[in-house]
């Protein structure tokens, strides 16, 4: 990147509300805050965030088609210079709406896939057809011109058969595959037990993702979210607090990263209150992990910490109970040990369907 | 889809945008997850990829704005289109 710091990309979490009951969803299991934002307070939002000089803009949420005004937002999107991207289970994508997003200047469509075997997917979206409307829907995405990508969360469940999901993401004709090794926030933490694979499984697909990523270099790209548990390394979570990205919750909070959330005892400044600008600069939300001021041992003194950050604020938040801690993903955390407990004390059950499966904000 | 022929035409794909930074006026290439930074030649190649033109017809393009070394300019444009192809941000036709 030969571009002064400042944040790139805005994920702008329309909405809670989802159609699906993924068990791994990344989402707060239960929302506090109330009241989502109106148009007017999205579109300022999407202003003041290319005013800062953000250049991509990824609807999201819960499924962002539950709004009425995803259209006219994409349109405001477009109009301030923004790449958008609409991040989608594509339940509730009809027709209309498909054209209707393409001709507000949808840039990409990325729609979420359970499984390739249908039954198997609706068992874990938690939904009876929902993988036949994803297949609409990508018809209807590949109709209009718009790019298609797509998006795999992997788990016990679905990643052995990581061969044919990428063969499928293939036949689609999407041109990105992401493939996400489950992350254990919300839901997910919750499940955790039952959807933690074994390390013959993530080693198998860890292989055949590498594969895959040669073999279609130039046709689709594949990106591989690493199973942190299980590579003794941490992410570089966002690529560094506050340094790329912001995230807009539904009730207008700002976040470093979606799943910040979870972190005990720290205040998200609102828009509602405070200019996206104010926050990104000023607030203590933002500038608590920049840099590496901020770093423990065994981050301090370790040469990847500007290549990883220390990882992820979340999971040293919730493995240890303080964010300040080194990620205990890495094998040099003291707390690396809770990560290997977890992965021994995974379920042996069958457990397909006894995970607790998201629900709506308004059910919670 | 790597074809490079003088006499077949590039497209940057809809889900790819090229456009100035209006924070540093750079041109950048922007697409789902990405900001690639480019220099002014390959702004000015991949702005001539429209899909209606050829690999022929894009370098007498710039033969005709930039005149001096057509040999190398020819080379560099036939170079610069495999590399971006090779990543997937070029549609042959």
């Amino acid at each position: 990147m030969e571009l002064a710091e400042r944040p790139y990309a805005l994920l702008a979490e329309l909405t809670y509300r989802c159609p699906l009951h993924c068990p791994y969803c990344s989402n707060p299991v239960q929302v506090t805050e109330k009241g989502e934002l109106d148009t007017e307070e999205w579109k300022r939002v999407i202003q003041e965030a290319a005013a800062l000089g953000v250049l991509q803009i990824g609807f999201s949420g819960g499924e962002p088609l539950q709004r009425k005004d995803l259209e006219t937002l994409v349109r405001v999107a477009r109009e301030a210079g923004l790449y958008t991207n609409l991040i989608t289970s594509g339940l509730g994508l009809t027709e209309t709406r498909a054209k209707q997003l393409a001709k507000s200047g949808l840039d990409n469509v990325q729609v979420s896939f359970q499984a390739v075997e249908g039954e198997l997917a609706d068992r874990i979206a938690g939904v009876r057809k929902a993988h036949s409307q994803k297949l609409r829907a990508t018809e209807l995405v590949r109709k209009t011109g718009v790019g298609l990508s797509l998006n795999v969360v992997l788990h016990r469940f679905n990643i052995d058969a990581l061969s044919e999901i990428i063969e499928f993401a293939e036949r689609l004709g999407a041109t990105r595959l992401e493939l996400a090794n489950t992350q254990y926030y919300g839901w997910a933490w919750r499940n955790r037990s039952l959807l933690i694979p074994t390390r013959n499984q993530v080693e198998a697909a860890s292989q055949i993702a590498l594969v895959a990523r040669r073999r279609l270099k130039g046709a689709m790209e594949i990106v591989y979210v690493l199973p942190d548990y299980f590579t003794g390394r941490p992410k570089p979570c966002m690529n560094g607090w506050g340094t790329r990205y912001l995230t807009v919750n539904p009730s207008g909070s700002v976040l470093p990263c979606p799943t910040a959330w979870n972190i005990p005892g720290l205040i998200f400044d609102s828009i509602r209150q405070r200019s996206l600008s104010w926050i990104w600069n000023a607030s203590e939300s933002f500038n608590l992990f920049r840099g590496t001021d901020w770093m423990p041992e065994p981050c301090r003194s370790c040469p990847q910490r500007e290549v990883d950050f220390g990882g992820c604020r979340c999971q040293a938040a919730l493995l240890t109970g303080n964010p300040a801690n080194t990620d205990p993903a890495c094998e040099f955390s003291p707390h690396h040990q809770l990560v290997r407990e977890a992965i021994q004390h995974r379920s042996d059950e069958p457990g397909l369907g006894n995970w607790s499966p998201r629900q709506n904000p308004e059910d919670a | 889809m790597e074809f490079n022929a003088s006499n077949s035409r590039p497209c940057l794909p809809k889900w790819v945008r090229l456009q100035i930074d209006p924070v540093s006026g750079k041109p950048i290439l922007l697409h789902q997850e990405a900001v690639i930074v480019l220099n002014q030649t390959g702004y000015e190649i991949l702005g001539l990829c429209d899909g209606t033109r050829t690999v022929s017809e894009i370098i007498q393009t710039l033969e005709n704005q930039y005149p001096g070394a057509p040999a190398i300019l020819s080379r560099e444009v036939s170079e610069y289109l495999r590399a971006v192809s090779k990543k997937g941000f070029i549609e042959w036709s």
